[in-house]
């Protein structure tokens, strides 16, 4: 953490309201984007979670431990955390998008797999970013902070390392092993027959 | 199909996440302002319980049960006063103090309220999570002891009141209750935004002293209504006796013999009248805001009682005070032990329109206060039939113009600039 994470988690442990002011300027809008890509529904269903978001963190904020993670890393779980459980209820969305993603035969993972034109229309559907975000629920919160940092967020490798506590390369290493990791989740929950998530 | 030959496996896999992206709504910043304040008071609250120092530590846990203990006495006095008022007959209000109790934790207690009159109310209560409350009470007056109990569930909107002598099980319904109240009860931890305030204020330490053989320390805590001698635990911060003083109507409060516990028997708090009780036909209590007739008839009945003057200020409290008064006079008359229900022949006509105020014009005045900030009311001191002396006023939703209410109880509208002068 840099030293004004370390005077925000130093303020929330005394229950400081400037710390607290100071996290929520700082990640407000940035805890809306994840919850946004990773729910997938409407600006009021985006804000009910985000309202969840916050009123779990205000409760915990004081336990907040810098040892165990970033601040980001801290409130990232819990959006993970808190969009899991609305995410188990679309489960027959899921269900289609995967049947659907199956109808295109082997067009789609070959894409995936770099042998092959991406089907026509695959990347504007609505059920492969429903795919792609029940994975990204699925993955690791490492594996899925390095893929939305960099690949949605447009976050530098170097950029990464400074929040990862890191270096560029190791980064860089570990985004292959996040890419392979999604890749092989992906590929798993559009194949198993009956969509289930693993108690996160 | 697109040409992706020269794409890399990185390519592909980035358009494909940065697909999550595409649809997700932007940030509503109106939306997010709003929940920074809101979460900013559950982080405070929160940090506050949480801290370990025993001042916090004791003040903490204050917040959490001292308010609701004391609302919860104040509200057995004034079930017992419209009780008294309506010789039994009649039912009993309490959606204006609801709001009071929205979910304490499994808490029993002793309280003993002392009326301004001096006439004391001896009760039991217990108190759980949820808008649960029971309160059990007896009252000496004269010869004659009444007996009750007041089951209210708050998250259900419905109480149930059982008077004892009569066998008489009468239940309640509370119905219009404004969204941000059942919002305010239903998702709010904490109690009463005044005396919230009150604790939070506390700055007055009273030092140590021994309890029944327990060491405490004492704080006090006040605000324009009411002022609190809080006695806690010096070992375990628990609240070991609380006393209370209404400022306005002098009505005393006492809590002792606190108890906390994990659970309490679900059966305490059931709203089906017991075996051998008479159902009696269910009172609908609006908690709508009142306007200008719950107004006039209020201070009408009010004054009525006050031999023409009107109240210091509209307190359910001063109310239920100057009822007692009122019923005392009537006692002195008849002398003897059945003066209750004599009372209750004589004066039928009047003590009916007090007992109805409460499920009624009370009810509608405080909501009204309650819900409009621009609501003042001035007449202390002022005598019934003033028609030159404003006692009230205030500004219906959506209107230009103030309703002002005058001492003959005419009604005025008027600009705020030409509002009578304080």
């Amino acid at each position: 953490m840099n030293e004004s994470e370390d005077k925000i988690a130093e303020g929330l442990r005394c229950g400081c309201r400037d710390a607290w002011s100071s996290l929520y300027d700082l990640y407000a809008e940035r805890v809306w984007h994840a919850a946004a890509r990773l729910l997938g529904g409407n600006s009021q269903e985006t804000a009910d979670l985000v309202q969840d978001v916050f009123m779990a963190a205000a409760e915990s904020a004081s336990r907040f431990d810098p040892k165990r993670g970033s601040l980001w890393n801290w409130l990232s779980g819990i959006v993970r955390n808190k969009v899991s459980l609305r995410f188990r209820r679309h489960a027959a969305r899921i269900s289609a998008a995967r049947r659907w993603w199956n109808g295109m035969n082997e067009a789609s993972m070959q894409w995936l797999s770099g042998s092959g034109d991406a089907p026509d229309g695959a990347l504007e559907a609505r059920e492969t970013a429903t795919l792609v975000r029940d994975t990204l629920l699925e993955i690791s919160d490492e594996h899925r902070m390095l893929l939305v940092g960099k690949y949605i967020e447009d976050q530098s490798a170097e950029q990464l390392a400074i929040q990862c506590c890191s270096t560029a390369g190791a980064i860089r290493a570990r985004l292959l092993r996040a890419r392979q990791a999604f890749r092989k989740v992906f590929s798993a929950r559009v194949d198993q027959p009956e969509l289930t998530r693993s108690k996160s | 199909m697109n040409s992706d030959s020269h794409k890399t496996e990185e390519d592909r896999l980035s358009e494909m996440i940065a697909t999550a992206d595409k649809d997700a709504p932007q940030p509503d910043r109106a939306f997010l302002a709003g929940l920074k304040t809101e979460s900013t008071r559950r982080f405070l609250e929160t940090a506050s319980s949480a801290r370990i120092s025993k001042r916090n530590l004791i003040m903490a846990k204050l917040k959490r049960f001292a308010p609701s203990a004391l609302a919860a006495c104040l509200i057995g006095a004034i079930g017992v006063a419209v009780v008294l008022l309506s010789s039994g007959e009649s039912s009993i209000a309490w959606a204006d103090v609801q709001k009071h109790i929205e979910q304490a934790k499994c808490m029993k207690m002793k309280t003993v309220v002392t009326m301004p009159d001096g006439t004391k109310v001896h009760g039991r209560q217990v108190m759980a999570a949820g808008g649960l409350v029971r309160q059990e009470m007896s009252i000496k007056i004269g010869q004659q002891t009444m007996d009750m109990v007041m089951i209210m569930n708050y998250d259900k909107g419905v109480v149930l009141t059982l008077i004892k002598a009569q066998k008489l099980a009468v239940p309640g319904k509370l119905t219009d209750m404004p969204k941000a109240m059942r919002d305010k009860m239903l998702k709010e931890t904490d109690q009463l935004a005044a005396l919230k305030r009150m604790v939070r204020n506390a700055e007055k330490e009273l030092g140590d002293k021994t309890i029944n053989g327990v060491k405490t320390q004492g704080f006090q805590v006040r605000d324009d209504h009411m002022v609190m001698d809080i006695w806690v635990d010096a070992k375990t911060a628990l609240p070991v006796r609380i006393e209370g003083e209404m400022t306005v109507s002098s009505t005393k409060v006492v809590m002792s013999d606190i108890e906390f516990v994990e659970k309490v028997d679900p059966d305490l708090f059931s709203i089906e009248p017991p075996q051998g009780y008479k159902l009696q036909p269910q009172q609908t209590v609006s908690l709508a805001p009142g306007g200008i007739k719950d107004l006039t008839g209020l201070l009408k009945m009010w004054t009525a009682i006050r031999d023409g003057s009107f109240p210091d200020a509209i307190d359910m409290g001063l109310f239920a005070a100057d009822a007692m008064i009122y019923m005392k006079k009537f006692k002195k008359k008849f002398k003897d032990a059945d003066a209750l229900s004599k009372v209750s022949k004589e004066t039928q006509a009047l003590l009916g329109r007090v007992a109805m105020a409460y499920s009624k014009e009370l009810v509608g005045v405080m909501m009204l206060m309650q819900s409009n900030e621009t609501f003042h009311y001035q007449g202390k001191g002022v005598k019934l039939g003033d028609k030159d002396t404003a006692i009230l006023w205030y500004k219906p939703e959506g209107k230009d113009k103030y309703v002002v209410m005058f001492g003959d109880l005419h009604v005025e509208r008027m600009l705020k600039k030409n509002l009578p002068q304080n």
